[in-house]
């Protein structure tokens, strides 16, 4: 059986998606096959940040509506051998609810080693519908008060439901403003919310440089670091977390941290 | 180290966690109150009255239940066992 891992948070645009995409790439490396799931109806992404956009022919609905198998819907990552994904491609989206696709899930969840489900912002219908076929979550937030405010709310929920295991990702932490006290740190994030760290994201160009072109993380960027640290938590339980003010310390970093104030 | 806007960051944080928790309405606090109730007549009588009963913020934005209850006497034990 797979092992069933929400992606959520609350609050959007915190990089549900691009963190869907990037740690189910290097949970591959880890020679684990995954699955991904977009279930954000209406405002899908996970194939425009995977770069697949132009290999979809069936969606989640087609299988519900009995126009193909599941297995015709889902799209193997051209990059990635284990990287496969559902895709949902419609504007108009039909009624579907939380039992109609566990159906879909339980017919392909013994084919893989992972399924990753990204799951729209919020807390209604479209949150219920992720929640209720996952027994694990990861909820991400941003260093801002809006983002821990409503990832605080999530958690309520998901507790809620009866999610077994919840675990933190903070995303977009920038190592120089955490240094400098321009940003909320790390641990009053991890203590008010209370949840295990999974892992801490940098704030990375090369995100946005992946987006725009579609494909891999650049090897040397620290976000590839970072994914590959953060699906060795997950997958093995690894305590080692990114540290992404490293690279501010010390004598050089110091004057990288100004060059990136002022620059 | 923290600077005086990380302080005031942290301080709005907290602000809005403890607005947000204490908008959570009466309703919830009978209700915990009321299964509080159910369990501790396993072991003693008590009634609403008996119980000093509240839910309160804490420092961390998490809460702090506290409860005091006045009993006379509890079940034998063997009434229990």
């Amino acid at each position: 059986m797979a092992r069933r891992i929400l992606v959520t948070s609350g609050k959007g645009g915190v990089g549900k998606t691009t963190i869907c995409v990037n740690l189910g790439k290097a949970l591959t490396k880890l020679n684990k096959k995954v699955l991904l799931i977009d279930l954000d109806f209406g405002l899908n992404n996970l194939d425009v940040v995977m770069g697949v956009e132009n290999k979809i022919v069936y969606d989640i609905f087609d299988i519900m509506e009995g126009k193909c198998r599941v297995e015709q819907a889902i799209i193997e990552d051209f990059a990635n051998d284990n990287l496969f994904i559902l895709p949902t491609n419609r504007t108009y989206c039909p009624v579907i609810n939380s039992k109609d696709i566990s159906e879909i899930v339980n017919l392909v969840d013994d084919k893989y080693d992972y399924i990753l489900i990204d799951c729209p912002a919020g807390m209604d219908d479209g949150f219920a519908r992720g929640v209720n076929i996952c027994n694990e979550a990861i909820v991400v937030v941003t260093p801002h008060i809006s983002s821990v405010r409503d990832a605080d709310k999530i958690i309520v929920k998901l507790e809620e439901f009866g999610v077994s295991l919840t675990g933190l990702v903070i995303n977009r932490a920038r190592g120089d403003l955490i240094l400098q006290g321009d940003m909320l740190g790390i641990n009053t994030i991890v203590d008010y919310l209370a949840l295990p760290l999974y892992g801490i994201l940098p704030e990375d160009d090369e995100v946005g440089i992946q987006i725009l072109v579609g494909g891999n993380l650049n090897k040397l960027s620290q976000s590839f670091t970072a994914y590959k640290m953060l699906a060795r938590r997950i997958a093995y339980g690894e305590s080692e977390i990114f540290d992404c003010t490293a690279r501010y310390k010390g004598f050089i970093g110091g004057i990288r941290q100004k060059l990136r104030k002022h620059v | 180290m923290k600077n005086e806007l990380q302080i005031v960051g942290e301080r709005r944080l907290k602000n809005v966690l403890t607005i947000d928790k204490n908008n959570n309405p009466d309703k919830i606090k009978g209700v915990i109150l009321s299964e509080i109730i159910n369990v501790l007549n396993n072991y003693m009588n008590v009634t609403k009255g008996d119980i000093d009963f509240d839910v309160a913020i804490n420092d961390k934005g998490g809460y702090t239940l506290k409860l005091f209850v006045d009993v006379r006497h509890l079940k034998l034990a063997n009434h229990i066992l």
